[in-house]
């Protein structure tokens, strides 16, 4: 449908056109902690390329999570949650628990398993503060909405 | 009081004989140097002839003590007896027995010459003391060749000492002491040289760079502190009989000044855990010389005021020698504890002795080294802020050229002091207080060890609190004086009329108060930390990818590139910056001369034709048998 944008901007909002719900459960009870933004720090420990698109996906105008307060940082120094990317291939478990010993507390770790049933990988490793894990390719909102409960960012309906 | 002095030297022989034994053998040497400090603090109070014996009817060999050389035992021996102990526990890692026998007839030299009151007496201590020491560099059987560069320069101190009394002798008829009034300036001139090069003053310090790497830990420690005080000694000994050669004065305060700056300079590029505290030694030496020269040339002029700058010149030197010995000897020891613990040569592989060793030898890096970076209320401290305070007072010489080369000294032992500060800091944060990433070191046996290093640090601070006393110690009350409120001998006036004055302990009280509120906060809010390597992408860092000591060096030595050559050599996988010590390369080329002569003679003479040799015997003979007809 052509829609005429300068009018339909004048009756109603642009963006923020649809809530970002996330339909995975957290798995502990988030603290307030987090309440006004949220810094992650994103880790790729073996996942297909698929992944790295929807989290820059993430930073476009399309979702713009800067607005909600949620940024992604360069150092997990400076991070609050760390966002694990793929099942964690052998060589990547260092690293992975390195990355994990520089968070500052308190933190979050949230895993996105896309190729779970992978056969030569085993199971997924314990984590510390493990809150939410996602199996599959989710979607940027999908992401987005966790990231959302998990900072407990009040949204906006449109 | 002779069998105090007659037992000290038993002690110390016995030790040499006992040297089997090498753990007895130091606790030999502990014990004579505790009759030694006994000696010392009863030369403090009186003069006395100890023992003399006539060779001919004008030449004597007198062992003899008085206040100066009692405070030279002092000192000495406070630096001995932590060596000895220090030892003790060395010796389980390296029980050579040639140690333990240089140790202690080194000792003796050195006794030998803190007590001679003739030129024979204080040679035979002056080799006895060099060779010694040389055959305990010996030690561990590497870098012959540059350990003969350390016997060449002792071999050339003794030739000046020879020649000096020897003109002394044709001018005054007499080798004693007392006769010194009557010598000439080439007699200051040999003597003070021969005394300068033992203090390892630029460019005397050709042989240092290469060899204290490898030598055992109480020779560094000897070599650097205890064997550098004799020649500290020797010059504060004949330089008052001497006064009024302004020129050579001069000449002294700039070489003294330029060592200093030479030395803060090197120590500041050092990597080396040895180099940068024996190059601490140059600058440290280099001041002492200085405070020298400024006492001869400030007496020199007379006048109340010189006077009171010449008694506050000769003052500092002697502070600044008690703060040497023991920060050194501390230093020497501290490091040489985590050098062994690690079992590694470098700055940087000897990170976090606080954690990885423990703290008694960090700390004891710690307050040795801000006893040389003149952290109030330290003794350091006073030290260096009297050698500065001397210097600035130049205006008051009515020369404006001899204003002017003393205030050019002032500029540049200013400039040690900051360049030695940098140095020093280098050495508390990598070595001291660096992260470990990890290591530990090995067991080493260390309860001596420590009751040294902890003897030696409680002296360094209470020396600095205490330092009121100390000046009255040594002969200065009348340094002292109260000034607003503070009571009267506590405070050291650098002049009269007044320019500067301080108080140590008044500091150290001040220090000691304030300290105490910012310590409750940080004990009551005192937080949890979490240490974790630096951030690598995850990645753990490689030995080669931490900020390394020369990287702290590095700004320094590119903004003086002019001063060390400083230069980077690439290769495929790696480029490095290398810099250098210009001033010692006349040594290594006299070296290498040397050793090309050498080959040359050795292929003429000594080729395996005995007839060549025979030729060479009668050749010399004959030569020696001419002049000794001319002579006569």
């Amino acid at each position: 449908m052509i829609r005429w944008w300068p009018l339909y901007g004048l009756k109603r909002k642009l963006t923020e056109r649809k809530e970002y719900v996330s339909s995975v459960k957290l798995r502990l009870s988030t603290t307030a902690v987090f309440k006004r933004s949220l810094f992650v720090y994103v880790i790729d420990v073996g996942s297909s390329n698929a992944l790295n698109f929807e989290i820059s996906a993430l930073e476009a105008p399309q979702y713009n999570i800067h607005r909600f307060g949620i940024y992604l940082t360069d150092s997990p120094r400076h991070a609050d949650v760390l966002l694990i990317l793929g099942h964690p291939v052998q060589a990547m478990m260092d690293p992975l628990k390195e990355t994990i010993s520089q968070l500052p507390r308190p933190f979050y770790t949230i895993t996105i398993d896309d190729n779970p049933d992978f056969p030569d990988l085993g199971e997924y490793p314990a984590l510390p503060n493990h809150i939410a894990a996602i199996t599959g390719v989710p979607s940027p909102s999908e992401i987005l909405g966790l990231l959302l409960d998990v900072a407990k960012i009040k949204r906006k309906r449109s | 009081m002779k069998f105090l002095f007659i037992i000290t030297l038993l002690l110390y022989a016995s030790g040499a004989v006992f040297s089997s034994k090498v753990r007895l053998s130091y606790i030999f040497s502990f014990a004579g140097s505790v009759s030694a400090f006994l000696t010392g603090c009863y030369a403090l109070t009186r003069t006395l002839v100890l023992w003399s014996f006539p060779l001919s009817h004008n030449v004597a060999l007198t062992l003899y003590i008085d206040h100066l050389s009692g405070i030279f035992i002092i000192i000495a021996a406070l630096s001995w007896m932590a060596l000895a102990l220090y030892s003790i526990d060395y010796s389980k890692l390296y029980p050579k027995k040639r140690l333990s026998v240089g140790f202690n007839i080194s000792l003796i030299g050195m006794m030998l010459i803190l007590t001679a009151h003739d030129g024979i007496t204080l040679l035979i201590g002056w080799e006895v003391m060099t060779i010694f020491a040389f055959l305990m560099m010996q030690g561990t059987g590497k870098s012959f060749e540059r350990s003969f560069r350390f016997l060449a320069f002792g071999e050339l101190s003794t030739v000046c000492l020879v020649i000096g009394f020897a003109a002394l002798y044709s001018s005054a008829g007499s080798l004693s002491f007392d006769a010194m009034h009557s010598g000439s300036l080439f007699v200051l001139i040999l003597l003070s040289l021969g005394f300068i090069i033992k203090m390892d003053i630029v460019p005397f310090h050709g042989w240092m760079r290469g060899i204290y790497g490898d030598i055992p830990d109480n020779t560094a420690a000897l070599l650097s502190a205890p064997v550098t005080l004799m020649g500290v000694y020797g010059l504060e000994r004949i330089i008052p009989l001497l006064p009024g050669n302004q020129m050579w004065e001069i000449i002294i305060i700039l070489l003294g000044a330029f060592s200093a700056f030479w030395g803060g300079l090197q120590a500041a590029a050092a990597d080396k855990i040895r180099l940068l505290p024996a190059y601490s030694t140059v600058e440290n030496n280099g001041m002492i010389l200085t405070a020298i020269g400024f006492y001869a040339l400030a007496e020199g002029f007379g006048g109340k005021s010189l006077h009171y700058l010449a008694t506050f010149a000769l003052a500092a030197s002697i502070v600044l020698v008690i703060s040497h010995t023991l920060s050194k000897t501390l230093l020497f020891m501290s490091v040489g504890h985590a050098k062994e613990a690690y079992n590694v040569h470098t700055i940087d592989e000897a990170r976090g002795v606080w954690s990885g060793v423990g703290r008694i030898p960090a700390l004891g890096i710690v307050i040795s080294a801000l006893s040389f970076s003149a952290f109030p209320p330290l003794i350091g401290f006073a030290g260096e802020w009297m050698i500065l305070e001397t210097l600035f007072q130049s205006y008051r010489f009515p020369s404006i050229a001899i204003a002017f080369f003393s205030a050019l000294a002032g500029i540049l032992i200013a400039l040690a002091i900051g360049l030695i500060s940098f140095a020093m800091i280098k050495l508390i944060g990598y070595t001291a207080l660096g992260y470990d990433h990890g290591r530990k070191s090995r067991p080493i046996p260390n309860r001596l060890m420590h009751i040294a290093e902890v003897g030696l640090e409680s002296l360094i601070v209470l020396g600095g609190i205490g330092l009121p006393l100390i000046i009255v110690l040594i002969g200065f009350p009348q340094l002292l004086i109260g000034l607003l409120g503070i009571p009267a001998p506590l405070v050291l006036a650098s002049g009269i009329p007044a320019f500067g004055v301080i108080s140590p302990t008044f500091i150290g009280i001040i220090m000691l108060v304030l300290l105490i509120i910012p310590i409750l906060i940080f004990l009551k809010n005192k937080k949890k930390v979490r240490k974790v390597d630096s951030w690598n992408g995850g990645i753990k860092l490689k030995e080669t990818e931490f900020f390394t000591a020369p990287a702290y060096s590095q700004i320094l030595e590119h903004i003086l590139r002019g001063f060390y050559r400083t230069r980077e050599t690439k290769t495929k996988t790696q480029s490095s910056i290398k810099v250098e010590d210009i001033l010692i390369r006349p040594t290594e080329a006299l070296t290498r001369l040397v050793r090309k002569v050498g080959e040359k003679v050795a292929l003429i003479l000594m080729n395996g034709k005995i007839s060549a040799y025979v030729t060479y015997i009668l050749i010399l003979f004959i030569t020696v048998f001419i002049i000794g007809m001319l002579v006569r």
